[in-house]
């Protein structure tokens, strides 16, 4: 087993077949300096617990498609990005520190696929983003491409 | 702290948006605008385009002679998928007054396409188009 402590001082006992999904963790073993509790400064209880959740669930990743196991992990992968904006950064920012390439990429990718089609005002509105471009700045963004500023699809809520 | 995205993570969504979605947010802000705009963004986008088997496509012309109509369709590798029209050739950009009569595709690379196309004003006369098909340009 390996101890995990979060920045607000909560512990966490993860086996080792689990953790060593991160790169930074299993260099840190291999090294022999995980000895003792591994300190994530970077990283709250609340993100810790998703990310254990994640790294328990994939700990025979390799083997699941021998045992049909596939569909129940796209499932709970599915499942597992259904959060809240905040929560899939702090997640993804935890991801990258750790450098747990899978979880990486299945964040990014939810946040990019919420992304796609979202509006400008709309993604500056979930992002906290302030509009410094000049109102001809911004006329010349479109007229470059206006066929990305059209369509159906483009959706101006903020969810 | 989490809305606060650290350029590196920004990066790691922004590369996996389509390029609709990021002509259209180079508007969202200064950052955003040189952020996309970069060289080295571009580079790591069409990487990924390549390795990525969901954003392979394949171009397709098609002439129809009786009426001079021409489409280009892009095609998903994907097995099962439809052909969607990338657009009709006349909506290029080249001038109005060369109407295109036949156009085919001489050869693509790296998501760039050449095409030779004839004029009804010298048939025989070539004419080649240095196309970019994601962006329209």
């Amino acid at each position: 087993m390996v101890k995990l402590k979060s920045n607000d001082d909560k512990e966490f006992e993860v086996e080792e077949a689990a953790v060593i999904q991160s790169e930074m963790i299993k260099n840190m073993i291999e090294d022999g300096c995980a000895t003792s509790v591994i300190p994530l400064p970077n990283i709250d209880s609340k993100t810790l617990i998703k990310v254990i959740e994640y790294l328990n669930k994939h700990i025979n990743m390799g083997k699941a498609a021998e045992t049909g196991e596939e569909d129940d992990l796209k499932e709970f992968d599915e499942q597992f990005v259904n959060m809240g904006w905040e929560e899939l950064f702090d997640v993804i920012m935890a991801a990258n520190y750790l450098n747990i390439h899978e979880l990486m990429e299945l964040c990014c990718q939810s946040a990019a696929d919420r992304l796609k089609n979202k509006s400008v005002r709309a993604v500056r509105e979930m992002l906290k983003i302030t509009n410094d471009l000049t109102e001809e700045e911004e006329q010349e963004i479109i007229n470059d491409a206006p066929w990305a500023f059209e369509g159906p699809e483009i959706d101006d809520t903020v969810n | 702290m989490a809305t606060h995205l650290v350029d590196e993570i920004l990066m790691e969504i922004l590369v996996r948006l389509p390029v609709r979605s990021l002509c259209k947010f180079k508007c969202v802000s200064k950052y955003w605008r040189t952020l996309i705009s970069d060289s080295y963004f571009k580079m790591m986008h069409l990487n990924r385009g390549k390795n990525d088997p969901n954003s392979q496509k394949l171009l397709v012309s098609q002439w129809f002679p009786q009426d001079e109509r021409i489409f280009i369709h892009c095609l998903n590798l994907l097995p099962s998928s439809a052909a969607q029209p990338v657009g009709n050739v006349r909506g290029l950009d080249f001038p109005s007054i060369y109407r295109p009569c036949r156009v085919y595709l001489a050869c693509c690379f790296d998501g760039l396409a050449v095409m030779v196309i004839n004029d009804n004003i010298d048939v025989r006369r070539n004419r080649y188009l240095l196309w970019n098909p994601s962006t329209g340009e």
